[in-house]
C-alpha cells in the first residue's frame, strides 16, 4: 500500500470518527431538501400560472367561435366585431419552464413570462401585464432560498468547515516537523488529505443534489451537468481551503482566511462586478424610454390623422365587411411601429451592451460563473428570457401580417378559422451547441480558478521545499 | 454602618479595574494588525458605498425630475383629445427618492419607482431595478446597510473571538484574575473597549451619511437618523455581547471562532432569507394572474361603464332621471355617458381598493410573522426598523401609492366630469384640451411624517433591547462560569 493510500485511509477514518461530519451532512441535506421543496413549489405555481394564461387564450377563442356559430346574424354583425374582425384576434405567448426549474428561480422574476398579443397593440406594451408580480417585495429582497443558493453560497462553507484544519491542525499540534521528517512530501500529504475531503465533503452533497433532482422529477443530462459543475465548484473551494492552510499558522488563522476568501469571492467581488457594470454599462432608463415611446405614439396618431383628414373620402357604398376605420387604425399602428422601432433602438443597444458586460463579468468569480451555469440549466437565464421576448415580438408581426391579409381581402373570421386557422406561438429553444458553449465557458472559468489555485499552491510548496528535504 | 462605607470604597475600585481592562483591550486592539486592517476595510467599504449610494440617489432624483417634466409635456402634447381616451392613455408619476434611503435602500430595488395611472385600473408600480438582470444580479449590490447589517457583525466575530479564548488570551485572563480582577470586570472592560470602537465607527458612518444628505436636513431627518443609529448601536452591542460570552465560555479560539461564525451564518444569512419565505408560506400571496382575475371578475359582475344601454344600469338611470326631474336621458342637462364613466370609475376604484387592502393585509401578516423570527436573529428586528426610518420599506411605498391613487382618481374624474358637463348630444365625436381640463389636479407626494413611522418602530426596538439584555445576561452567565473555574 502506498504512502498516499495510507494517508488517505487514515484521513477518511479520522473524518468519519469526527463528531462533526454527520451533523454537517444532515444540516446540508436538510437545507438542500428544503430548497428543493421550495423550488418545486415555485415551479408548480409558475406552471399553473402559465397554464392559466394559455387557457385564457383558448377560452377567448372558444367564446368567439360560439358567438359566430350561435349568436351572429347579418343584422347584429357590428355587435360581434371582437369575434369576426381579424383586428381583434387575441393571443398569448408564454415562456415554458426550462429543464430544471427546481434548481433556481434565477432571472425568471426579472423578465416577463408571457405576452398578450393583439394585432393593434403597441409592440412595446405586449409584456406589460406580465411584468409586475404580486410577490411581497420583502420576500424578493430576502432572496429566493433555492438549490442554487445552497450550492453557490453554502456549499463552500460546508467544504471549508471540514477543511479549515486540513494542515493547520498538524501545524498547531506541532506534528508538522514530525510528518515532514517522514519520506513523504508535503504535496503528497496535502493531495491525500484533499482527496479524502473531496470524497466526504464534495461527493455526498453532489450525490444529495442528484438524488433530489431525481426525486423532484428532473432527471436527464441537465441533472448530470449540474452534478459535474457542482463537483468542480466544490473542488475549487477545497483547493482554496488547502491553499489557505499552506499559509496559515494555526486553525483560527486558516478559518479567518477561508471566511475572508468566501466573503471576497461570493459577496464582495460580485457586488464590485455589479458596480462596475453599473458604471461602465448602465441599464437604459425604462421611464425615459416609455416617455419617448408615448411621444412617438402621439406623433404617429397626429401624422396619420392629418393625412386622413387631407384625403378624406366619402364612406364606401356598400359598406365593406370590415369598417374602414380599422384600416385607418392599421395604418396608424404600422406608422407607430416604425417610430417605436427607431425610438427603442438606442435603449435596446444600451441594454444589449450591459448584458454583454454582465456576461463577461461572470468570469470574475467562480461563484458568478456557477450561478450562471445553474440558471442556464434551470432555463431561468437572461438569454432565454430575451430570446422569448424576440420571438414574441416576431409573433406579433406575423399576426399583424395575417391581419393585413384579412383587411385586404375584406374577409371576416369564421368558425373554421377558430377551429384550425389561428396561428399559435411556439417558443424555440437556443441550439444545443449555443447552450453547451455557454455552460462550457462557465465550467472553464471555474476550472481556470482551480488551476490558479494549483499554481499558487505549487509555488508555495516550491518555496517550502528546502524545509521538507 | 460599615457596609455602606465599604461598598462606597469598592465601587471606585471596581470602576478603576474595568477602565484598566478597557484601556488594555484598546491597546491590544490597536496593536493587532489584522484588526486594524479589517476595521479600516469595513469603514472604507461603508464610506465608499455611502458615497456611491449618495451619487446614485442624486442621479435618480435628477432622472425622475426630468422624466416627470417630459411626461407632463407628452400629456400636454395631446392637445384636443377625447377625455376618456386620454384617461386610457394615462399619466406616469415617479416616486420621490428619500434622503435616508442612501443609508438603507431597504426594499427599493424591488418596488419600482414609476406608476402608470389610467382610467378603470390601478396598476402596480413598475420598472424595478432588479428587472432585466443576469446571473450577476442574483448576488445583489453593495449598500451601506449591507455593510452595517452583515459585515460589521462578521467584523465583531473576527475581532472578539480571541478576547478570552486561545492559549495566550486564556493565560492573560487567569493572570488578571489572579491579580484581583473578577471575570465580570474583565468581560465588562473588554466589552466597553470593543463597544467604544464600534460606536466610533457608527458615529463616523452617521456623520458621513448626514453630510451626504445635507440637502434634506430637517428635524425629522436628524430624528430619524438618530433613531437609526441607536438601532444599529443596539444591534452591534447585542452581537458583541453574545460573541464575548461565547469566547469566555469556550476555551479554544477555534471553537469560539466557529461558534461565532455559526451564529453569524444563522443570524445574518439564513434567518433573514428563510423567515420571509416561511411567512409567505403561512400567509400566501396570490399570483398576479389570480389577483387580476379576481378583480376583473368582480368588475365584470357590475355594469359596463362603456355601454349606457347595459341593463344593469337601470336603477342608476332611474335615480338619475328622478334627481334631474326629467323623463328621458335625452332631456338630461348633463351628458349621461360622462355620468356613467364617473359612476363606473368610483365602482372600479372601490373594487381595486378592497382587493389591494386584502393583499396588503397579507403582506402585513407576513411582516409580523417575519418580525417574530427576531427570536432567532436580531437582524430580523433591525431590518424593518432601519428601512422604516429610511422610508424605503413597504408602508412608505404604500403611502406613495395611496397618494398616487388619490391623484389618479381626481384626474380621471376631472376628465369624466368634462364629458358630463361639456359633451352635447349632437356631438358625434368629442374632443377637449385635456391638459387644460386637468391643470388643477396636481401630484405633490409627501413623505410619511416621522410621527406616523414611530409606532411601527416600537416592536423592533423592543426586540433589539431584549437581545441586548439577553447578551448581557449571557455575559453574566459566562462570568459566573469563569468564577466557578477560578
Amino acid at each position: 500500500m502506498s504512502a498516499a493510500t495510507i494517508i488517505l485511509r487514515t484521513e477518511l477514518l479520522r473524518m468519519a470518527r469526527g463528531r462533526w461530519l454527520l451533523p454537517l451532512w444532515l444540516a446540508f441535506l436538510a437545507l438542500c431538501a428544503y430548497a428543493a421543496w421550495e423550488g418545486a413549489a415555485w415551479s408548480t405555481q409558475r406552471g399553473a400560472v402559465l397554464a392559466a394564461i394559455q387557457a385564457e387564450e383558448s377560452e377567448v377563442h372558444q367564446m368567439r367561435r360560439s358567438q359566430i356559430v350561435n349568436e351572429l346574424t347579418p343584422e347584429n354583425k357590428s355587435r360581434y366585431g371582437g369575434a369576426i374582425y381579424a383586428t381583434a384576434m387575441s393571443f398569448r405567448a408564454t415562456l415554458a419552464q426550462g429543464e430544471l426549474p427546481v434548481l433556481t428561480v434565477g432571472q425568471a422574476e426579472g423578465y416577463p413570462m408571457a405576452a398578450k398579443i393583439f394585432p393593434f397593440v403597441a409592440s412595446n406594451t405586449i409584456f406589460d401585464e406580465y411584468m409586475a408580480g404580486m410577490e411581497n417585495p420583502a420576500v424578493l429582497a430576502a432572496g429566493r432560498f433555492d438549490l442554487a443558493f445552497v450550492l453557490v453560497w453554502l456549499l463552500p462553507l460546508l467544504v471549508m468547515a471540514g477543511s479549515v484544519d486540513l494542515w493547520s491542525f498538524e501545524r498547531e499540534r506541532g506534528m508538522e516537523p514530525w510528518l515532514l521528517a517522514q519520506p513523504v512530501s508535503l504535496a503528497r500529504y496535502l493531495l491525500a488529505k484533499v482527496a479524502a475531503r473531496a470524497l466526504l465533503l464534495v461527493g455526498p452533497p453532489v450525490l444529495m443534489l442528484v438524488a433530489l433532482l431525481q426525486f423532484t422529477g428532473a432527471p436527464g443530462p441537465a441533472a448530470l451537468q449540474a452534478a459535474v459543475l457542482s463537483t468542480l465548484y466544490g473542488l475549487f473551494w477545497l483547493g482554496f481551503a488547502a491553499l489557505v492552510n499552506l499559509y496559515a499558522r494555526n486553525t483560527a488563522q486558516a478559518a479567518l482566511g477561508c471566511v475572508a476568501g468566501w466573503l471576497a469571492l461570493v459577496v464582495l467581488l460580485p457586488a464590485l462586478a455589479l458596480g462596475a457594470a453599473d458604471v461602465f454599462a448602465p441599464p437604459s432608463s425604462p421611464a425615459e424610454r416609455t416617455n419617448a415611446l408615448r411621444a412617438m405614439a402621439m406623433q404617429a396618431r397626429a401624422e396619420v390623422r392629418g393625412q386622413a383628414d387631407a384625403a378624406s373620402r366619402p364612406e364606401r357604398v356598400p359598406a365593406p365587411n370590415i369598417p374602414d376605420s380599422l384600416r385607418k387604425r392599421a395604418v396608424e399602428v404600422e406608422r407607430g411601429e416604425q417610430l417605436i422601432r427607431a425610438a427603442v433602438q438606442p435603449y435596446r443597444t444600451q441594454d444589449e451592451r450591459r448584458l454583454r458586460w454582465m456576461d463577461l463579468l461572470r468570469a470574475g468569480s467562480p461563484a458568478i460563473a456557477f450561478q450562471d451555469a445553474l440558471e442556464r440549466l434551470a432555463g431561468a437565464d437572461a438569454g432565454r428570457a430575451l430570446r422569448f421576448q424576440d420571438q414574441a415580438h416576431a409573433f406579433l408581426l406575423d399576426v399583424r401580417r395575417l391581419t393585413q391579409r384579412y383587411l385586404e381581402q375584406d374577409r371576416l373570421l369564421t368558425a373554421a378559422d377558430y377551429d384550425s386557422g389561428m396561428p399559435r406561438f411556439v417558443h424555440r429553444e437556443a441550439p444545443p451547441a449555443e447552450r453547451l458553449g455557454a455552460l462550457a465557458f462557465d465550467a472553464g472559468v471555474i476550472a481556470l480558478f482551480v488551476m490558479a489555485l494549483l499554481a499558487a499552491g505549487a509555488r508555495r510548496l516550491r518555496r517550502q521545499a528546502p524545509l521538507t528535504e | 454602618m460599615e457596609a455602606p462605607a465599604s461598598s462606597a470604597v469598592v465601587r471606585p475600585v471596581v470602576r478603576h479595574v474595568v477602565i484598566q481592562v478597557m484601556r488594555q483591550q484598546w491597546l491590544i486592539l490597536l496593536r493587532e494588525r489584522r484588526l486594524r486592517i479589517l476595521g479600516a476595510l469595513v469603514l472604507a467599504m461603508t464610506a465608499i458605498s455611502l458615497v456611491a449610494a449618495a451619487i446614485d440617489a442624486r442621479r435618480l432624483r435628477d432622472a425622475r425630475a426630468h422624466d416627470a417634466h417630459v411626461e407632463a409635456r407628452v400629456w400636454e402634447a395631446q392637445g384636443a383629445a377625447n377625455p376618456h381616451g386620454a384617461a386610457h392613455f394615462g399619466r406616469y408619476v415617479y416616486k420621490p427618492v428619500q434622503a435616508l434611503a442612501v443609508l438603507d435602500p431597504g426594499l427599493q430595488a424591488h418596488l419600482g419607482g414609476t406608476l402608470k395611472l389610467e382610467g378603470h385600473v390601478q396598476n402596480p408600480s413598475r420598472f424595478k431595478r432588479t428587472d432585466g438582470g443576469a446571473a450577476l444580479s442574483r448576488f445583489g449590490g453593495f449598500s451601506p446597510a449591507f455593510a452595517m447589517q452583515v459585515l460589521v457583525p462578521l467584523l465583531i466575530v473576527f475581532a472578539a473571538f480571541s478576547a478570552f479564548s486561545g492559549e495566550r488570551a486564556r493565560n492573560l485572563m487567569w493572570q488578571e484574575i489572579g491579580a484581583g480582577a473578577s471575570p465580570w470586570q474583565l468581560l465588562a472592560g473588554r466589552y466597553l473597549a470593543f463597544a467604544a470602537a464600534l460606536l466610533g465607527l457608527l458615529a463616523l458612518a452617521g456623520a458621513l451619511a448626514a453630510l451626504l444628505g445635507m440637502s434634506a436636513w430637517s428635524a425629522a431627518y436628524f430624528g430619524a437618523l438618530a433613531l437609526m443609529l441607536c438601532a444599529y448601536a443596539l444591534y452591534w452591542l447585542a452581537v458583541l455581547g453574545i460573541v464575548l460570552a461565547m469566547t469566555a465560555v469556550t476555551g479554544s479560539a477555534r471553537t469560539a471562532l466557529l461558534a461565532g461564525l455559526g451564529f453569524w451564518v444563522v443570524g445574518a444569512l439564513l434567518t433573514p432569507m428563510l423567515a420571509p419565505m416561511l411567512a409567505e408560506r403561512r400567509h400566501p400571496t396570490p399570483t398576479a394572474t389570480d389577483f387580476h382575475a379576481r378583480v376583473v371578475d368582480e368588475i365584470m359582475q357590475g355594469p359596463d361603464g362603456h355601454n349606457p344601454r347595459d341593463a344593469r344600469f337601470a336603477a342608476f338611470q332611474e335615480a338619475t332621471l328622478k334627481q334631474y326631474n326629467v323623463g328621458r336621458i335625452e332631456d338630461l342637462p348633463i351628458n349621461y355617458s360622462g355620468l356613467l364613466f364617473e359612476y363606473g370609475e368610483k365602482t372600479t376604484a372601490d373594487i381595486y381598493n378592497r382587493h389591494f387592502e386584502r393583499l396588503y393585509a397579507d403582506y402585513d401578516a407576513q411582516a409580523a410573522s417575519s418580525l417574530r423570527a427576531s427570536i432567532v436573529s436580531p437582524l430580523m428586528a433591525l431590518r424593518p426598523l432601519s428601512a422604516a426610518l429610511a422610508q424605503s420599506d413597504l408602508p412608505a411605498h404604500r403611502h406613495f401609492l395611496a397618494q398616487a391613487e388619490a391623484y389618479r382618481y381626481a384626474l380621471v374624474q376631472a376628465l369624466n366630469r368634462d364629458i358630463k358637463f361639456n359633451r352635447k348630444p349632437e356631438m358625434r365625436e368629442y374632443a377637449a384640451d385635456v391638459a387644460a381640463v386637468t391643470r388643477g389636479v396636481r401630484f405633490e407626494p409627501a413623505p410619511l411624517p416621522l410621527a406616523e413611522v414611530l409606532p411601527r418602530t416600537a416592536a423592533p426596538f423592543a426586540w433589539l433591547l431584549a437581545w441586548l439584555a439577553g447578551a448581557v445576561a449571557l455575559m453574566r452567565f459566562a462570568a459566573w462560569r469563569l468564577e466557578g473555574r477560578a
